[in-house]
């Protein structure tokens, strides 16, 4: 199915969804309403969004087929001109004959003020001419190209070239039928060559998401507020790669509700850059069915963001590809570093990160093979080795889920349901009435030693201080000998207080207790020091948690290898608090040569939906030697807001975000899609 | 306009312009707009329970205050020190009509007093209103982020009944 096709699809199924839901009547907020209008505005976007294309000779035209979305509005219908030379007919655009720039425009019908432009170079011709020489498919689509040569049909052979393995390029055929790959490639463009005679031509092919991105079983859990507070939840669900959405599970715990359901069904459509509007039909014991809405941004077809996108609740967090043939107890085998985080049973906000040994098929977690810290409204115990656990429920061979408990003199007994990604990695999410918790379970390479941290490492943690919410991001240097030799961070308490690109000074770390698991790291700023208990993982990954009685604060810590100012498509997820309501948006933005940034983003305002926010006046700044920089990000009128973000980057696939401004305490990612 | 963003619009395009500024200059030095604090000394207070007071008065003023100042929900409370600025905290449960406030009403409230973007405020741990108790923050003044009516602990449940 080509784009255009596919687009027309998801707005009908979109204005579908809205009539669906305003047909319930106010069922209770159980139903959230994806908007296809709203307060947000029309606006076009064309694909392929750049093209070098030969000129035209006499007897071989040089075609680029475009495609437009319009977003917000159900005509999907525009006008398509070009100035500068060359002709259209419908969407279908012939170079001109001779060399130059031309300036192609797509106008919405629906609003003629609403006009996007690319500009293409038309270059030099080639020996063989390929047929299209420019167009967009989307992913999992296929395309029939031919070449000619002097004005007549060539048998060329067809190669692809694009990024290096392990890079999907998708295939071709002798014939010259091109099959796109399941998700945009690195850079989102392949090249196709027509060789012939010792003469070659080029096509390029802009590879947009589709439906076919989401393909297969997925974990996924996120975290939020409902009506009851803080919300939890973790689940699997399996998309057909044709926008259904075929059975799941999911366990779900605020202090509103606690539940386990069973997704019965479901409707899904990836858009082009990935942003994907998914409705679940779910069902608990005899209750009625229930829709939920999601938001997923596809980060590639195995891993994305989600929001919870409905009234009913708003939340963010990941999906991953779950990896099916190690659902089983053997599959949880060895050392597991955690981090769990929510509320306790009073609802203050708790924290805790640990490491426990795994026996595998036993299910058990033996005493005096764990060790964590516990955070619990800022009282703290260090270093507990009182902690073992087993599984209760053993994994589902078709869900990946069981249950387990975690049992311990500080935090009492927790019991969770699990799902497994696959052996490296499971999410929590508690099935207590009360505390509440969630979190993910990697597997950690042993024994920890000081080589352990041996890096920079760039750390995002979320939780709470005296004056509510609590945002950090930063990096530090650790010499793999005990010593953290600087490093910066960032800080937004309560949006009240907000420490920007703080020193980290030197500091120092420790295996503590002796051959334990457990780190102790001390990190000082121009406040004070602050220490944190670590725990790495596999991966360069590690989990940590605040241990000062005036923060409670935990998340993960990742092994920089990159300082490089981004480049390219991201995904972006953001999650936390304004004020007193929680706040959720996902996105799809790129970079320009200018540092500008593009895009749009979806939002949950607490129940409150905006959909395909338009980025403008929105700008990146280069990184400095730690990797970090800055981002204003702005939408457009009438739905205009300011976000001002730091970033740190990972690597070339990733980058830590928190907001720092006072209208917000998020943090979030911010992964390379292409 | 959705409440996102009518909410934050003109707060934030100050704050922005304040970044702006900042950004470049490493943000070592102040960058102040409306009462947030961009100097790297200033912290979220530290809550020490050794300092509490405990004050009795009347609610004068109840309100939740937006982000781009002490964001959370507030209230005046007149006492014979004094008026006095409670914050209560920032969970979305926490609510006058959650907490069963009204204006007139004698309340008694145990909290520290910290400076916050340059102005005084209580930071309240207990409040106790004419019929119920609610322990708003823990002894180290981290802030109530779920009212839990399933198997609460709080000690307001127990000794009144409340939540």
């Amino acid at each position: 199915m080509g784009v255009r096709a596919r687009l027309l699809l998801m707005l009908t199924l979109s204005a579908a969804l809205v009539f669906s839901n305003a047909g319930c009547g106010g069922g209770g907020g159980q139903t959230g309403v994806i908007r296809t209008g709203g307060s947000t505005r029309i606006s076009v976007v064309i694909f392929p969004g750049t093209a070098t294309v030969p000129v035209s000779t006499n007897n071989t035209p040089s075609t680029i087929t475009f495609d437009a979305v319009v977003y917000n509005s159900t005509n999907q219908a525009v006008n398509w001109a070009a100035m500068g030379g060359g002709t259209f007919a419908g969407n279908v655009f012939t170079a001109p004959t001779s060399p130059g720039s031309v300036t192609i425009t797509a106008t919405s019908q629906a609003d003629t003020s609403k006009v996007a432009t690319v500009v293409i170079t038309v270059g030099a011709p080639q020996g063989v001419t390929i047929t299209p020489t420019a167009i967009a498919i989307s992913a999992g689509g296929s395309q029939q190209f031919t070449a000619t040569m002097n004005g007549g049909v060539v048998a060329a052979q067809w190669t692809i070239v694009g990024a290096p393995l392990p890079a999907d390029l998708g295939q071709i055929s002798p014939t010259g039928m091109y099959m796109a790959p399941p998700s945009p490639p690195p850079h989102g463009t392949v090249s196709i060559i027509g060789s012939f005679g010792g003469q070659q031509g080029i096509a390029t092919v802009t590879i947009v998401f589709s439906n076919v991105s989401l393909k297969n079983q997925y974990t996924f859990a996120y975290t939020g507020q409902d009506s009851g507070g803080f919300l939890g939840a973790a689940g699997t669900f399996t998309a057909d790669g044709a926008g259904n959405i075929l059975t799941g599970f999911e366990d779900v715990n605020s202090a509103k509700a606690a539940a386990t359901f069973q997704i019965t069904g479901g409707t899904y459509t990836v858009g082009p850059d990935g942003r994907t509007q998914v409705q679940v039909v779910t069902q608990t014991g005899n209750a009625a069915p229930v829709n939920v809405d999601f938001e997923i941004t596809l980060i590639s077809n195995k891993h994305a963001l989600i929001v919870r996108f409905d009234t009913a609740a708003s939340g963010s967090g990941t999906v991953d590809l779950a990896t099916s043939a190690e659902f089983s107890n053997a599959s949880i085998s060895g050392f597991y570093s955690f981090v769990l985080s929510g509320v306790d049973s009073k609802g203050f906000s708790e924290a805790i990160a640990g490491n426990f040994f795994a026996e595998g098929v036993t299910g058990t977690f033996p005493l005096n093979s764990a060790i964590q810290d516990v955070n619990d409204a800022g009282t703290v115990t260090q270093g507990d080795v009182t902690l073992f656990g087993n599984i209760v429920q053993s994994v589902d061979p078709n869900t990946g889920r069981g249950t387990l408990l975690l049992s311990s003199t500080p935090a009492g007994t927790l019991n969770f349901a699990f799902y497994i990604v696959d052996s490296t990695h499971f999410k929590l999410v508690e099935t207590d009435s009360a505390p509440i918790m969630t979190g993910d379970a990697f597997l950690a390479t042993t024994p920890i030693t000081l080589l352990s941290l041996n890096g920079n490492y760039v750390f995002n943690l979320r939780g709470s201080v005296s004056l509510g919410a609590d945002a950090i991001g930063g990096v530090f240097a650790a010499k793999g000998t005990g010593s953290i030799t600087g490093g910066e961070e960032d800080e937004n308490q309560g949006g009240q207080n907000i420490h920007l690109q703080e020193t980290i000074q030197t500091a120092n770390y420790s295996v503590s207790p002796t051959n334990s698991n457990r780190l102790l790291l001390s990190l000082t700023n121009s406040s004070g020091t602050f220490e944190f208990g670590v725990y790495p993982a596999a991966n360069g990954i590690a989990t940590m948690v605040s241990l000062s009685s005036g923060g409670v604060d935990s998340g993960l810590a990742f092994l920089q290898s990159s300082q490089s100012t981004p480049q390219g498509s991201y995904a972006l997820n953001l999650g936390g608090m304004a004020g007193d309501v929680e706040q959720d948006f996902n996105g799809a933005i790129a970079t320009t040569n200018t540092h500008a940034l593009t895009g749009y983003i979806d939002g949950n305002d607490h129940g409150t939906l905006d959909t395909n926010l338009p980025l403008t006046s929105s700008s990146i700044t280069t990184t400095d030697t730690s990797g970090r920089g800055t981002i204003t990000m702005q939408t457009a009128a009438p739905s205009s807001a300011t976000f001002l973000l730091v970033y740190y980057v990972v690597d070339g696939s990733s980058i830590q975000v928190v907001e720092v401004d006072g209208a917000r305490v998020t943090s979030g990612v911010m992964p390379n899609q292409f | 306009m959705s409440r996102m963003f009518a909410r934050n619009f003109s707060f934030i395009t100050a704050v922005a312009l304040s970044l702006f500024i900042v950004f470049p200059a490493n943000a070592q030095s102040s960058g102040r707009a409306a009462s947030i604090s961009m100097d790297p000394s200033i912290s979220a207070p530290v809550y020490e329970i050794a300092k509490e007071i405990k004050i009795q008065g009347t609610v004068a003023k109840i309100e939740s205050v937006a982000p781009g100042s002490t964001a959370g929900f507030h209230i005046e409370v007149q006492a014979a020190e004094g008026a006095f600025d409670v914050h209560l905290g920032t969970a979305p449960a926490i609510t006058a009509e959650s907490l069963g406030l009204e204006a007139g009403q004698t309340v008694t409230v145990v909290g520290m007093m910290a400076t916050v973007g340059g102005n005084p405020m209580l930071l309240a741990r207990i409040l106790t209103t004419p019929t119920r108790i609610f322990i708003l923050r823990s002894e180290h003044g981290i802030p109530l982020r779920t009212l839990m009516p399933r198997g609460s602990a709080t000690s307001a449940k127990a000794s009144k009944g409340g939540f």
